[in-house]
């Protein structure tokens, strides 16, 4: 019976450590800094990382999928500075934001072909979208920023004590992402293919759809992250999207979901881009610069790796134990059916 | 892919290609490289000058070393994505010692090394004990050196005065610059060691059958963390060129360098599509690709920008071709 109650103690915990990190974080910085945390905080730390938020959906797809993007960052900017130039010489907004959607849509459908029709690895592929996205991002305007103003982003930063609209497209987003992964055949698709794309295929999965589907809402999830980054900037920058699909991927994997594909879950990412917007937050609230974020950054994502690879190790392993045991206690019943 | 075992067993099968596309995959990137070296040199007056060949080989010793690591490192089927950081971290360490520490600078340049194989440790063993990703576990150490080579540097910079460091770049027996030397000699070594030792063998293997070379009962794990190990040295090697060809260690140095190092792996025609396909010396001709196009924009004006955005698409293409003659390939 104890056994058990370890058991159910180990899996809560394996299952809400994300949330403790959280917590601790949390925790950590309001005692070091006793200003940082109040009414704002926490609005403001999520519409902050909004871009990131937006990122972290689309990535879960690809990872789930077993298609890690390394594009995202230089798509971003690249598209910002897309739109500024269609803006700044039409003049018309929607017009820009209609072909950044353009530009990012083909340019994922086109990775997706490359990747699911000619199977070529897709860390090579957005790898090189990754270096000519940026070398194109900072060459089309000299790496000067354009201003970019409308309604829409005014709408988009205003809000009710921090709560801004900005934040509500990320929920809408997030929960929608949700969906599409656990209650959609994209989504079923999707996992399918991460946990064996041979598999997938021979049961029928049209994998090189799906694949292109993945990288298409990648796509879409940067035109969003897009969206929100020039109105947070006011402006189309060409390094608005710099470092950003590390980020993503280290919240993704630090909310569960691994290279290996199949399982998942959105909304943990989700909470995994928190936990790095509070670690950012809160680091420079303390007066650190960003080399600090690098390295607490990059040793959290090994040591929350870690720990969660040890807690999944203890509950295989309390489980099989839990087997033995069960099958020790009834073997005599058959013994006796036997006799 | 069963097709493929000939190649499996290691790059040294004495099977002759036969087929016009398996010339081709052989010593196609070696042509490639002399009829860029043509073009450009037709087309460019100071290109084919004694000077600018120094220059070039000056340029791409540092990621050629680098290379070499990465190049064993993808022969696994895995990637290092910690080595640019890696070099910057091993840099900063050995200018901080002899500078501010007052370190003999001999002393301090093995103390940076040993530091960048530690990174390289801490890479294969976590992601060996642990069964993370390599892409993963390296984009952690990626983040963390950086981050603590940054943090040492301290929003400033370090200028070296010790010859130890500058001998690298004026030194040049033969009129060859010191660090193109060690390159080559840390190229000869690592062609040896991937086709004439044990551990080299290991690394086709796994690459291309994993489970078979487990089966095999060839300590798998043992030999991932070496070869990570490995990339590490060698990326604190390059901190070493890195430091003495630029004399000043600053918070950009080693930005980015992973990728070109990739870049310089994959036009050498690694296969990333089956893994346990690829030799180290293609590596150091798409090093000097690399290197020729990049000098080439330079002395043509064309802005940094623009060039970045060319070697993109050159990756796109050279994966393409790969494509392309491994279909081909009977």
């Amino acid at each position: 019976m104890t056994g058990t109650r370890v058991l159910r103690a180990v899996r809560l915990l394996e299952r809400s450590f994300l949330v403790l990190v959280t917590g601790a974080l949390v925790i950590l910085f309001w005692r070091l800094s006793p200003g940082w945390l109040n009414s704002q905080t926490v609005p403001f730390i999520i519409a902050q990382n909004a871009p990131l938020e937006v990122l972290a959906v689309g990535m879960t797809f690809s990872m789930i999928s077993s298609n890690i993007d390394l594009s995202p960052g230089s798509m971003l900017s690249l598209a910002a500075m897309v739109t500024g130039l269609v803006v700044e010489s039409t003049g018309s907004l929607w017009l820009g934001l209609l072909t950044a959607l353009g530009l990012t849509l083909s340019v994922g459908v086109v990775s997706g072909y490359l990747v699911g029709r000619l199977q070529i690895s897709a860390i090579i592929v957005t790898l090189a979208t990754y270096i000519w996205a940026a070398g194109l991002a900072t060459a089309i305007n000299g790496a000067n920023a354009i201003p970019i103003t409308g309604s829409m982003f005014k709408y988009l930063n205003d809000g009710v004590d921090g709560w801004t609209w900005t934040i509500l497209v990320v929920v809408v987003f997030v929960v929608a992402g949700q969906f599409l992964l656990h209650s959609t055949k994209f989504g079923y698709y999707g996992r399918a293919i991460g946990r064996s794309g041979e598999f997938a295929r021979r049961t029928g999965v049209p994998v090189v759809r799906y694949t292109v589907y993945v990288f298409a809402f990648m796509g879409l999830a940067i035109w969003l992250a897009t969206v929100l980054s020039i109105s947070q900037l006011g402006a189309a920058q060409s390094s608005a999207g710099v470092g950003l699909e590390l980020d993503a991927i280290v919240a993704v994997v630090i909310g569960g979901t691994r290279l290996t594909g199949g399982e998942g879950s959105v909304l943990r990412s989700g909470l995994g881009a928190v936990v790095l917007a509070v670690l950012s937050n809160g680091l420079s609230s303390l007066g650190l610069s960003d080399a600090y974020y690098d390295l607490w950054e990059g040793l959290a994502l090994i040591a929350v790796l870690v720990v969660s690879v040890l807690l999944q190790r203890l509950v295989v392993r309390l489980e099989a134990r839990r087997q033995v045991e069960h099958k020790r206690t009834s073997a005599p019943d058959l013994a006796l059916q036997a006799a | 892919m069963a097709v493929n075992s000939p190649t499996l067993v290691g790059p040294g099968a004495p099977r002759l290609g036969t087929t016009t596309t398996e010339q081709a995959a052989r010593f196609g990137i070696v042509l490639i490289a002399m009829v860029i070296f043509a073009v450009f040199a037709l087309t460019s007056g100071p290109f084919a000058t004694v000077s600018n060949m120094r220059n070039i080989l000056e340029q791409v010793a540092v990621i050629g070393v680098v290379s070499i690591g990465e190049t064993a490192v993808m022969l696994t089927g895995g990637i290092d994505l910690s080595v640019g950081s890696n070099v910057l971290l091993s840099s900063v360490i050995m200018a901080n010692l002899n500078v501010n520490h007052g370190w003999p600078a001999g002393l301090a340049i093995v103390v940076g090394i040993l530091a960048a194989l530690l990174v390289g440790l801490i890479n294969g063993v976590v992601s060996t004990a642990f069964g993370i990703e390599p892409i993963i576990v390296t984009l952690g150490t990626l983040l963390a050196a950086g981050g603590l080579g940054q943090i040492w540097l301290n929003n400033s910079w370090i200028t070296l005065h010790s010859s130890v460091f500058s001998d690298v770049a004026t030194v040049m027996p033969l009129g060859i610059p010191l660090m193109a030397w060690i390159m080559v000699v840390l190229y000869a070594l690592g062609a040896v060691l991937l086709y004439r030792t044990t551990l080299g063998r290991t690394v086709y293997l796994i690459g291309g059958n994993r489970s078979g070379a487990r089966l095999a009962a060839l300590a798998v794990n043992r030999r991932l963390v070496a070869v990570y190990a490995l990339s590490g040295l060698l990326a604190g090697v390059a901190g070493y060129l890195d430091a003495g060809q630029l004399g000043i260690i600053s918070q950009n140095d080693g930005t980015g360098l992973q990728f070109s190092a990739i870049l310089a792996v994959l036009v050498g025609g690694l296969s990333v599509k089956t893994g346990g396909i690829g030799r180290v010396e293609k590596t150091l001709v798409g090093t000097l690709i690399a290197g020729m196009i990049a000098n080439y924009f330079v002395l043509q004006g064309v802005a940094e920008p623009y060039e970045q955005a060319a070697i993109g698409f050159v990756i796109l293409v050279a994966v393409l071709t790969d494509h392309v003659l491994r279909r081909r390939e009977p």
